[in-house]
């Protein structure tokens, strides 16, 4: 039927390459020039010394110096004799089209820029120039007016912000895609925090020619990246975002957080970052379209994302959740929420239920299964081991209230074996008290998915199941 | 789509009720209708008699390229009775002359979830299309979603289950409307954009689908000049 026709024609098939458009020699970097190095503490381009210095080699450019942390610093890029993969140029914005043609003329086809003063606050024409200048070298700029990027895995740390003053998250699965600058490195150290490992963070701007297709394609590609985290205002390339985010979203989890959704977050965005924000239910649409997961909240962007690089080996989970909980009314939240968000409470199977009874016969075998105040660390096993083998359900909504008198800091022994055989997505419900041991922190080392409140745990839960 | 945009467009071309009916003919079914020309309103008046081809209820609306928004301008109503009928051509026909207009449409009165298709051109995505709750309450209750053109039964599918009240697309009260139907007009609308990429803005307000049937009342396109 025409039908066929039709999603042939809009899928159309895009290659993504496996180092689209060159991107890994800034990922992958060596030998970087940093144009605007100082060597006055807290300016942004001793920052950027410090942090780059750990693991890279670096080239400090600047005129005015001959010494930088004991290097030796050049005039101008010219001056290098060695290849250098990417310029890092963080000058005055009005001297950035000239570092660019120097850097062209030192065949560096790589540029990311920090430097801000151009479309975001309404300078086209000097926009124009450095768009012109990286098109006759034929140069790839991320920027201009970003935070800048970092990978964890090749040690690259190319954002301008201390290291003192914004720890950089653990080491994971997860990229964080942002045009905004600012918010991407608040969520770094809310990350750093909730101990969520981050593989690559990159902060684009104003999209001057690498625009987030770009980067999505190459994060799509990346074997060091299992989920897709994305903060937008504005799509730069509409058309093409279509056919690859798209693509993406059929290689790995895209979540997206669209900022200036409401007409004061659009006002907002227009003076921020120098285009008009479209129209949210527009964007709703497409995001659907394309098979991304969109989040309301930013804390959702990386729950949601947690989710997903947790489980990451368990694929096409349904949506009859089990709940085992030692609170009744913890029960009743669940249960409510679970409803409330399209979600369904499975049924026990008959054969499991039998087995409960008798093994555990002084709890009424429900779902919600309420192992009662008097519960055990045994109790909790006997449930979770025969839930977990119920056919009935499809994942394990886990509640503890570590205050019950007869469960001990054993039970993260418990929970963390049972989780360890991988058979279903166990989601834990654990309310944060000051008591002898942290026990979320310990199941959280154990690589578990923990959430204070049962709402926001279904919340996420929702956009994880794709509902 | 937005009134506003319908007053900035008036340098496009437009396209109110009667050519916009005439274009889309062919994606979508339509009331059964007939148009009375000035003279032969005239004589209707004078014989009050109906013509043999209308059965009432009707629904009667002033014909002008000159009207957009015809509930604004008082020209359209529905009629049940011979009198209404003729008390509202009597009153059509002062004001045919001020419109240009070209007659008086007699329209079959169809009954049924009223919805609303629009496609619009968005700077960032090129053409999109939007299904939603027509009539009285497209605005008040902005229930619509969208997506980029063309699409497929799929996407018709997930954008019908993104509206909140989507049971009103599916049926209530036992009733199943004709979704497929639905389905077959907003696949070929999608379409649209792709052999006339100067439209800016496409509304068809309302389409009626009840268990029988999906028919386009009303619609107005903009094309770009």
């Amino acid at each position: 039927m025409k039908k066929t026709k039709t999603a042939r024609k809009i899928i159309k098939t895009v290659k993504l390459a496996k180092n689209p458009k060159g991107l890994d020699a800034f990922f992958k970097a060596e030998n970087i020039a940093l144009i605007g190095a100082s060597h006055e503490q807290n300016k942004i381009g001793n920052v950027l010394m410090k942090n780059l210095l750990k693991n890279k080699t670096v080239f400090p450019v600047n005129p005015n110096v001959d010494l930088i942390m004991n290097r030796h610093c050049f005039k101008t890029v010219l001056e290098i004799e060695d290849k250098i993969d990417f310029a890092l140029i963080a000058v005055k914005a009005e001297f950035v089209p000239d570092v660019v043609e120097q850097c062209g003329k030192k065949k560096i086809k790589n540029v990311l820029v920090i430097s801000s003063g151009f479309s975001e606050i309404g300078n086209e024409k000097l926009n124009e120039n450095l768009k012109s200048k990286l098109e006759k070298y034929n140069i790839n700029c991320i920027g201009p007016n970003c935070l800048g990027i970092y990978d964890s895995f090749s040690e690259l740390d190319a954002i301008f912000l201390s290291q003192q003053r914004l720890k950089r998250p653990l080491q994971g699965k997860i990229s964080f895609l942002s045009q905004s600058g600012a918010l991407g490195g608040a969520m770094l150290g809310n990350l750093a925090e909730k101990k969520i490992g981050i593989s690559k963070f990159i902060s684009y701007g104003n999209a001057i020619n690498l625009n987030e297709c770009d980067f999505l394609e190459y994060l799509s590609e990346d074997e060091n990246t299992s989920v897709i985290c994305f903060y937008v205002e504005q799509i730069r390339d509409g058309k093409r975002f279509l056919e690859v985010a798209k693509k993406v979203s059929s290689k790995k989890p895209l979540i997206v957080f669209k900022g200036g959704v409401t007409e004061q977050g659009n006002r907002a965005a227009l003076s921020h970052t120098g285009s008009l924000a479209g129209d949210s239910k527009i964007y709703e649409g497409i995001f659907r379209q394309v098979n991304a997961i969109q989040v309301d909240n930013l804390e959702d962007l990386f729950f949601v994302a947690n989710l997903f690089e947790k489980f990451e080996n368990f694929k096409n989970i349904d949506e009859k959740i089990q709940v085992i909980t030692n609170g009744g009314g913890y029960g009743i939240i669940c249960a409510d929420q679970i409803e409330k968000n399209g979600l369904k409470l499975a049924e026990f199977s008959p054969k499991i239920k039998e087995k409960l009874k008798k093994e555990i016969p002084q709890v009424n075998i429900t779902n919600p299964l309420d192992l009662m105040g008097d519960v055990t660390n045994e109790r909790y096993k006997i449930a979770l081991d025969n839930c977990l083998n119920d056919p009935a359900n499809d994942l394990i909504l886990l509640v503890v209230l570590y205050q019950t008198p007869l469960i001990n800091e054993d039970i993260v022994e418990v929970v963390s074996g049972m989780n360890n055989k991988r058979k279903k997505p166990i989601v834990l419900v654990i309310p944060k008290t000051e008591s002898e041991f942290n026990i979320s922190e310990m199941l959280e080392d154990k690589g578990l998915a923990c959430f204070e409140f049962p709402e926001n745990a279904i919340r996420v839960l929702k956009k994880f199941l794709r509902k | 789509m937005g009134e506003k945009k319908a007053k900035k467009s008036q340098d496009n071309l437009v396209f109110t009720e009667f050519k916009a009916k005439e274009f889309l003919k062919k994606y979508a079914d339509m009331p059964k209708n007939v148009l009375l020309d000035p003279k032969e309103v005239k004589k209707t008046l004078l014989e009050k008699k109906l013509p043999s081809s209308i059965t009432l209820p009707v629904v009667l609306k002033i014909s002008s390229d000159f009207i957009v928004h015809k509930t604004e301008e008082n020209a359209v109503k529905m009629v049940c009775h011979e009198i209404d009928f003729f008390k509202t051509l009597a009153d059509f026909e002062k004001r045919l002359s001020k419109y240009k207009a070209r007659g008086v449409i007699v329209e079959e009165y169809v009954k049924g979830q009223e919805l609303i298709i629009g496609i619009k051109k968005d700077k960032t995505f090129g053409h999109v299309i939007g299904l939603g709750l027509g009539g009285i309450f497209t605005e008040t209750i902005r229930d619509i979603s969208f997506r980029a053109c063309p699409i497929c039964s799929d996407e018709f599918n997930s954008m019908v289950s993104d509206l909140k009240f989507k049971n009103l697309i599916s049926g209530t009260r036992g009733k199943k409307n004709d979704v497929e139907e639905l389905k077959k007009i907003v696949i070929e609308i999608s379409k649209i954009p792709d052999k006339y990429p100067k439209i800016l803005e496409l509304d068809i307000n309302p389409i009626i689908l009840n268990e029988h049937y999906c028919k386009l009342v009303d619609a107005r396109i903009v094309f770009e000049k």
